[in-house]
C-alpha cells in the first residue's frame, strides 16, 4: 500500500479532483498488486471441512486436522452443542454431550469422564432416548442424586431438563433442548417418553399427518404436513435433504389446507430458485401442485397430495445418512461448499 | 534447533501427502531417527474412529533413547542430602557414609558435588565444588554425626539451592535425598514438601528420593520423586544403601535426554480426557506433561486418552505432538521432535472395531494395572482387604505385568506377595515404587 501512495502523483490525471487521486490509477499500476493478491491466495488451501485457510506447508488443516488434499466423504452439518442433550458443568465450564443410547459416567475410561476423586470409576449410566434421559446409579461410593433425591444402587430414574444431577461431589445440570422440565407433578416420571423423532429442538410445532410432498430427482418422496415445514441439511429440520450444497436451514414450505403452499428461502448460502430466478431471502412465493423449484443443486417438485401410503410423518433422518448421495453431490467442483452450518451454530 | 530434528520424516523417507501415497501410514509416524538422542513414535489406539458419533480413543506416545554410547557424558551437578536424625545412628549412617564415599570415587573432575545433612537443623557439609580432592570430601563425610529430628523440607531446599548455585544446562542437575522417617521438624505438610520438589524441577533441578527402613512416609517420597522428575527407591536394609546409590549414579551418568516436555496441540473437536498416571498442564487447546530424564537405551511410554466430536468422514490429525528436550549426546538444547496423531474417521462401526491397535491396547491394560495396585494398597492400608484378598489381587496384577513384558515390575509385585505372606511391613513401600514406574511409563531396554 505504501508503494502505491508513493507513485500515485505521477499517474494522476490533471483533470481529476485532488480528493479522488487515490482512486484513479492507470490500469498498469493497479494490476500488479491485484495479481500479487491472487498468487498469494493460490498458495493457500481452504479446508473443505472447517473453512480454515492453510498455507502450502501444512500437511493437515491447522484447525480441524483434516489431511489436506483428501476429500471428506460427506459434509454433514457439524453438531451445534447448544441443540444437543448434554450435561453442563457450570463450575468447571465443561459440557458433556450425550450420545443416543447408553453413556457411561465415571472417573476411568467412561464416555462422560469426570476425573474427580468423589466420582467412582464406574459411577452411573445415562441413557438418552429421544429427549428422555434416564440415569442409573451403578453402585457408586458417593451416590447419584437427581434433583436432590439419592438413587439407590442399581436404581434407574428419569431426569428432566434443567435438573441438577450430583455425581459424588460434582454437580452437573442436565440440559435437554426440547425436553420437558421438572414440574411439581412430574417428580415420579420414570418411564421414558415414546421414542420421538430424533431430537428436533428448534421446532416448536408438532408435525401433523402428511398433507403434501416434495419429490426429489431420484423419485424419493418426502412428506410435508400442513403448516410450516423446515427444509435443510441438518437433522433438526422437518425435511432433511442431503445435498452438500444445501444450507443447514435452507427453506420453509408452508402447506395450506387447500393444498397450495408457500415457499420461503430463509437465507441459504447457495439459494432457492423458481423458474431459474433466485429467490430473495425471506420473500415468499406460492407453490401449486406440480410446481418445480431448486434448492441449492437439487431440483424438487411440489405435489399437493401426500406420498402413497404415508399415514405418519416421514422419518427425516432416514435418508440423511446416505453417504453415496452426498458424495455424488460433493464431486461437483464448480460449486462452493456450504458452511452455513458452522455459522448457524456460531450465532445460535 | 537443528534442522534434522524438526523435519518430518515419514517412514518412506519423503513427506507424503495422501493416505494412498507409498509408505504413508497415518496410524504410525516415526520421527527423528537420526543421530539425535531421542526418537518419537506416535501410535493411534485405533486406525479408525467413528465419524457420526462423539467418541474417545487412546494414543501411545513413545520416546526411545538412543542405545549408542557416543561422546562424553554430561558432567553431574549432584547434591547428596542425608538424613542424620537419631534413628539413623549406627549401621544405617555408616552405610550411608560408605555409599557417599563410593559416589565420590565414581565422580571425576568435571563433576560437581555438594553434601547437605539434616536433622532439625540443616548443615552444608560440603558446598557445591568440583571433586578434586577426594580424600578431603571423605573426611567431611566421616564427620557426620547423628542428631535428633527430621526436617525434610529444609534439607531438600538447602540441597536444591546448592545445586542451583552452580547449575547450567550443560550438566545433569540433581538432588538425591535419603531419609528414614516422617518429617518431624520444619514444614511437615505433604503438599508443601512435594511442591518444593516440583518447584526445583521447574528450575531444571530434578529430585530423587531414597526411603530407608520401615518408618519413612512412602507416599511423600514417591510424590516428591514423581513431581521432582527423579527416581524413588525403597531400601529395606542398610547393607543395600551403597547398591542403590550406585544404581542412581549409573543412571545419572548415562542420561542421554533431559528436561523432556511433551506437548499435545489438539485439533478442533478434540478434547483432552486424561494422560495416564500424570497431571498435565492444560491450555485452551494444549496438554503439556513434563517427562523424566531418559538414560541410554531406555524408553518412555505416555498413554493419552482423547475425546473426539462427530465430524465429516475423512483422515484427520487429531493432535500435533511436540517433544522438547535437551540432547545430552549432541549437546543441543531445546531440541524438538514433531509427530502427528492421525485417525481415519469413518461411518462404518465394523471398520472401527477392526482397527484396534494391540500395542496400545496392552498399554491400557498396564495402566489399569497401576490403578488396581493403587486400589490394593488402599485396601491393605484401610484394612478393607484381608491379606488373602490382597494377595489374590496382586497375583492378577502380577500376571498382567508379566504378559506385558514388564518383568521388573512383575518381580516387584511377586516380592510384595511374599511380603504379605511373611507379614513384613514393606509391601506398600515396594508397590508405590512399582506404581510410580508404571505411571511414568519408563522402560529399560
Amino acid at each position: 500500500m505504501e508503494e502505491r501512495t508513493v507513485i500515485e502523483p505521477q499517474f494522476q490525471l490533471p483533470s481529476s479532483p485532488a480528493g479522488e487521486a487515490t482512486q484513479i490509477l492507470p490500469p498498469g499500476v493497479g494490476a500488479p498488486p491485484a495479481y500479487a493478491d491472487r498468487t498469494q491466495q493460490a498458495m493457500v488451501t481452504t479446508c473443505p471441512v472447517c473453512g480454515t485457510p492453510n498455507g502450502p506447508a501444512e500437511r493437515y488443516c491447522q484447525d480441524c486436522g483434516l489431511l489436506m488434499g483428501s476429500t471428506p466423504a460427506d459434509v454433514e452439518p457439524l453438531p451445534d452443542l447448544s441443540t444437543l442433550p448434554r450435561f453442563v458443568d457450570a463450575a468447571g465450564g465443561r459440557e458433556f454431550p450425550l450420545n443416543a443410547g447408553a453413556n457411561s459416567l465415571g472417573r476411568d475410561s467412561a464416555d462422560i469422564l469426570i476425573p474427580d476423586s468423589t466420582v467412582s470409576r464406574r459411577h452411573a449410566q445415562i441413557t438418552l432416548d429421544g429427549t428422555s434421559v434416564t440415569i442409573e446409579d451403578l453402585g457408586s461410593s458417593n451416590g447419584t442424586f437427581i434433583a436432590g433425591r439419592r438413587l439407590a444402587a442399581g436404581e434407574r430414574a428419569a431426569a428432566m431438563h434443567g435438573d441438577p444431577v450430583k455425581f459424588g461431589g460434582v454437580i452437573l445440570t442436565l440440559n435437554v433442548p426440547g425436553g420437558a422440565a421438572r414440574s411439581a407433578s412430574s417428580d415420579e416420571v420414570a418411564a421414558p417418553a415414546a421414542p420421538a423423532a430424533p431430537a428436533a429442538p428448534e421446532i416448536p410445532v408438532e408435525r401433523g399427518p402428511a398433507a403434501a410432498a416434495i419429490v426429489l430427482p431420484d423419485g424419493l418422496e418426502l412428506a410435508l404436513s400442513e403448516g410450516v415445514n423446515t427444509v435443510g441439511r441438518r437433522s433438526s429440520n422437518h425435511v432433511v435433504v442431503s445435498d452438500a450444497f444445501m444450507s443447514g436451514k435452507h427453506a420453509e414450505i408452508t402447506v395450506n389446507p387447500d393444498g397450495t403452499a408457500v415457499l420461503v428461502d430463509v437465507g441459504s448460502t447457495n439459494g432457492t430458485y423458481v423458474n431459474g430466478q433466485r429467490l430473495a431471502a425471506n420473500a415468499p412465493v406460492n407453490l401449486s401442485d406440480g410446481a418445480v423449484f431448486t434448492l441449492a443443486k437439487t431440483e424438487v417438485t411440489y405435489r399437493a397430495s401426500p406420498p402413497a401410503g404415508a399415514g405418519e410423518p416421514a422419518e427425516p433422518s432416514e435418508e440423511a445418512v446416505d453417504p453415496a448421495f452426498a458424495t455424488a453431490r460433493m464431486s461437483d467442483p464448480s460449486a462452493e461448499f456450504d458452511r452455513s452450518a458452522e455459522s448457524d451454530s456460531a450465532t445460535a | 534447533m537443528s534442522m534434522e530434528s524438526t523435519q518430518i520424516i515419514g517412514p518412506g523417507g519423503a513427506p507424503a501427502g495422501y493416505p494412498g501415497a507409498q509408505g504413508f501410514d497415518p496410524g504410525r509416524t516415526v520421527v527423528g531417527a537420526g543421530p539425535t538422542a531421542l526418537a518419537l513414535q506416535v501410535i493411534s489406539g485405533n486406525q479408525y474412529a467413528h465419524a457420526p458419533r462423539n467418541s474417545a480413543d487412546h494414543a501411545l506416545i513413545q520416546l526411545d533413547a538412543s542405545g549408542a554410547a557416543v561422546g562424553r557424558r554430561l558432567p553431574l551437578n549432584l547434591c547428596l542430602v542425608i538424613d542424620r536424625s537419631g534413628s539413623m545412628e549406627g549401621e544405617p549412617l555408616d552405610y550411608v557414609k560408605r555409599a557417599c564415599g563410593h559416589v565420590v570415587d565414581l565422580l571425576d573432575q568435571n563433576d560437581i558435588l555438594s553434601i547437605v545433612t539434616f536433622e532439625e537443623r540443616v548443615d552444608v557439609v560440603m558446598p557445591a565444588r568440583r571433586v578434586v580432592n577426594k580424600a578431603l570430601v571423605k573426611e567431611h563425610l566421616n564427620r557426620i554425626q547423628p542428631g535428633n529430628t527430621t526436617n525434610i523440607y529444609d534439607g531438600l531446599a538447602a540441597g536444591a539451592s546448592q545445586v542451583a548455585s552452580v547449575r547450567t544446562d550443560q550438566m545433569v542437575n540433581r538432588v538425591v535425598i535419603l531419609t528414614d522417617g516422617e518429617p518431624t521438624a520444619g514444614s511437615k505438610d505433604y503438599s508443601a514438601i512435594v511442591g518444593c520438589a516440583a518447584e526445583q524441577r521447574s528450575r531444571g533441578v530434578t529430585v530423587t528420593t531414597l526411603g530407608f527402613g520401615p518408618e519413612y512416609n512412602e507416599e511423600l517420597l514417591a510424590g516428591m520423586a514423581k513431581r521432582g522428575g527423579g527416581n524413588y527407591y525403597y531400601i529395606a536394609r542398610p547393607e543395600l544403601i551403597p547398591e542403590v546409590f550406585r544404581a542412581e549414579l549409573e543412571q545419572l551418568m548415562t542420561i542421554v535426554a533431559k528436561n523432556i516436555r511433551l506437548r499435545l496441540v489438539l485439533g478442533k473437536w478434540v478434547e483432552h480426557r486424561q494422560v495416564y498416571g500424570q497431571q498435565p498442564v492444560l491450555g485452551p487447546r494444549t496438554v503439556e506433561v513434563p517427562l523424566p530424564d531418559l538414560e541410554r537405551g531406555a524408553s518412555l511410554r505416555t498413554l493419552v486418552e482423547l475425546g473426539f466430536g462427530r465430524r465429516p468422514q475423512g483422515t484427520y490429525r487429531v493432535a500435533k505432538i511436540e517433544v522438547l528436550f535437551d540432547d545430552c549426546i549432541t549437546g543441543g538444547f531445546n531440541q524438538r521432535l514433531d509427530g502427528d496423531l492421525v485417525f481415519n474417521f469413518v461411518n462404518d462401526a465394523a471398520l472401527v472395531a477392526s482397527g484396534v491397535n494391540g500395542t496400545v491396547q496392552r498399554e491400557i491394560e498396564v495402566a489399569r494395572a497401576a490403578r488396581s495396585l493403587e486400589r490394593t494398597m488402599m485396601g491393605i492400608k484401610t484394612q478393607q482387604l484381608t491379606a488373602g484378598m490382597a494377595m489374590a489381587d496382586l497375583q492378577k496384577t502380577q500376571m498382567l505385568l508379566q504378559q506385558a513384558g514388564m518383568d521388573q515390575q512383575a518381580a516387584e509385585v511377586t516380592q510384595a506377595i511374599q511380603g504379605l505372606r511373611s507379614g513384613s511391613g514393606d509391601v506398600e513401600k515396594t508397590l508405590i515404587g512399582t506404581m510410580l514406574d508404571i505411571d511414568l511409563g519408563k522402560r529399560k531396554s
